[in-house]
């Protein structure tokens, strides 16, 4: 216990450093011209977003009446990376918005001046302007020409984020990124063993029944609901994250809770489970898996088949959500960095289903082999303990990037 | 000699084991007595929180038991020890 306080202690020392973050100066730069109707309602929108935040400084520069401003904007177009240099033309730390629509972009600003508020980065452009010191050689062209994209055409960060791969040609770094980290925690928290036992006993309980036709239909509908259940937290946790994660003490709690919690299972496999000489199925709360069990078995053999269907989407559901407790760090963390990544909300929808489709993988396999060969494969528990290791390790990762780096979970390469 | 095996329908050791005993019968001549353990009395066995648990009998005595995942030469060195 006194352990885990010096811990506490210690990294609530870092904390007013972070919250720090949030007083930084921030200049950002506008080109526009003067009767450009965009420029002007982006300039309306900056005007009154910007207006009790003095920590931000918004630089404007007319270009269709100043040949200067013109070239400097062709200059910052290298500098980061982006020629295609329309107007109006924001810049943000190393980022580019270009274009403006009302009720389209102004999230996307809000969130990229948020994003650099935090962020440690080299104001170039600054540099340039002469607006921070050091005025750098621009006369080094340092950006590669890159194709225009369909949308966004001119969003740098997107562009960086995409690299030519032989055989595989254009792949954006970001969705690969996101793709695998689904895969990856997916997969490790499926191996949890927690939830699995239900399965494993609704299995056994179903090849009793040996009408395939209706284990089948159960079995399906029993892993449908239970992904169902998962899914609708991961949005649900997605949605409340999202407007969480901008009040900085709570991002610093669950980042805190998180390192608590993954060193907690990483101290617990270190010191209890790798000496554990017995290794098998541990049995938690004996009264309530019988009553489970009970419930399992009384759905299977009933005689009405709605019935059954019912009760199996009952159960699954129930169960579920109890068991939820039991892998909560995992889904938790994942959407935590969905939520930090400026995501659409079918983007978030499609990498919140490739997780759980892994993370049902396991179950999904154990399933259709019971169902074609009549008898129960098992994951063997030596290897289920490890996924506890390996999720504590996740988990501390994820709360340290994003108490120091959350600009290393936004996945910007 | 007697095993008692006591395991459960939902412990995914308990279905791996069941490979091992199915070896040791075809191969030695031991009774298995199956128990569940959340549905038949296991009470004076005094399982503790693993699964599944082999107990050996001998002459009606408890020689020795094995708790977990074993693997085949585990159990073949208490068979043959009291051979």
């Amino acid at each position: 216990m006194k352990k885990i306080l010096k811990t506490l202690i210690i990294l609530l020392t870092f904390v007013p450093f972070i919250i720090n973050a949030d007083e930084k100066e921030l200049n950002i730069y506008l080109f526009y011209g003067e009767t450009c109707p965009h420029c002007t309602s982006e300039k309306e929108f900056l005007n009154e977003y910007l207006k009790d935040k003095e920590n931000i400084k918004l630089h404007k520069y007319e270009i269709w009446n100043n040949e200067e401003n013109a070239k400097h904007l062709k200059e910052v177009g290298k500098i980061l990376g982006n020629t295609q240099t329309y107007i109006p033309y924001l810049v943000i730390g190393e980022n580019a918005i270009v274009g403006f629509g009302k009720g389209l972009t102004e999230e996307k600003i809000i969130n990229t001046i948020d994003y650099y508020l935090e962020v440690e980065f080299e104001d170039k452009v600054g540099k340039y302007l002469n607006i921070t010191q050091d005025p750098i050689d621009t006369s080094k062209d340092k950006t590669e020409e890159k194709e225009p994209a369909e949308e966004n055409k001119n969003n740098t960060l997107e562009n960086k984020n995409e690299f030519d791969i032989p055989i595989l040609g254009k792949i954006n770094a970001k969705e690969t990124s996101l793709t695998l980290l689904s895969v990856v925690i997916g997969l490790v928290d499926g191996l949890n063993p927690c939830a699995m036992w239900i399965l494993i006993f609704l299995i056994s309980m179903l090849l009793g029944t040996k009408n395939k036709k209706r284990m089948w239909i159960l079995g399906i509908t029993f892993l449908t609901s239970s992904a169902l259940v998962y899914f609708l937290f991961m949005i649900s946790w997605l949605n409340l994250a999202s407007l969480l994660n901008k009040i900085v003490y709570i991002r610093l709690s669950i980042s805190l809770l998180a390192i608590l919690l993954g060193g907690y299972q990483i101290f617990r496999f270190l010191f209890k489970v790798a000496k554990k000489k017995e290794e098998g199925c541990e049995i938690v709360n004996p009264k309530g898996r019988k009553k489970i069990m009970l419930s399992i078995k009384k759905i299977v053999t009933e005689k009405s088949f709605i019935l059954a269907l019912l009760g199996i989407i009952i159960i699954a559901v129930s169960v579920n959500i109890i068991e939820l407790l039991c892998s909560l760090g995992l889904p938790v963390m994942f959407t935590q960095i969905l939520a930090l990544n400026d995501l659409t909300t079918t983007s978030k929808m499609i990498y919140s289903l490739i997780y759980v489709l892994f993370f049902l993988i396991d179950d999904i396999t154990i399933f259709i082999i019971a169902m074609k060969t009549l008898e129960i494969k098992a994951i063997s528990n030596k290897i289920g303990k490890y996924s506890h290791l390996i999720g504590g390790v996740i988990m501390v990762l994820i709360g340290f990037l994003m108490l120091y780096r959350p600009d290393w979970l936004m996945l910007n390469f | 000699m007697k095993i008692i095996k006591i395991s459960s329908l939902s412990c995914p050791s308990c279905i791996i084991m069941n490979k091992i005993i199915n070896q040791l019968q075809n191969k030695y001549d031991v009774e298995i007595e199956n128990l569940d353990y959340d549905f038949d009395d296991i009470e004076k066995y005094n399982v503790g929180k693993i699964l599944p648990v082999f107990i050996f009998i001998k002459n009606e005595k408890e020689i020795t038991r094995l708790i977990g995942e074993h693997k085949i030469e585990d159990f073949e060195k208490i068979i043959n020890n009291q051979e």
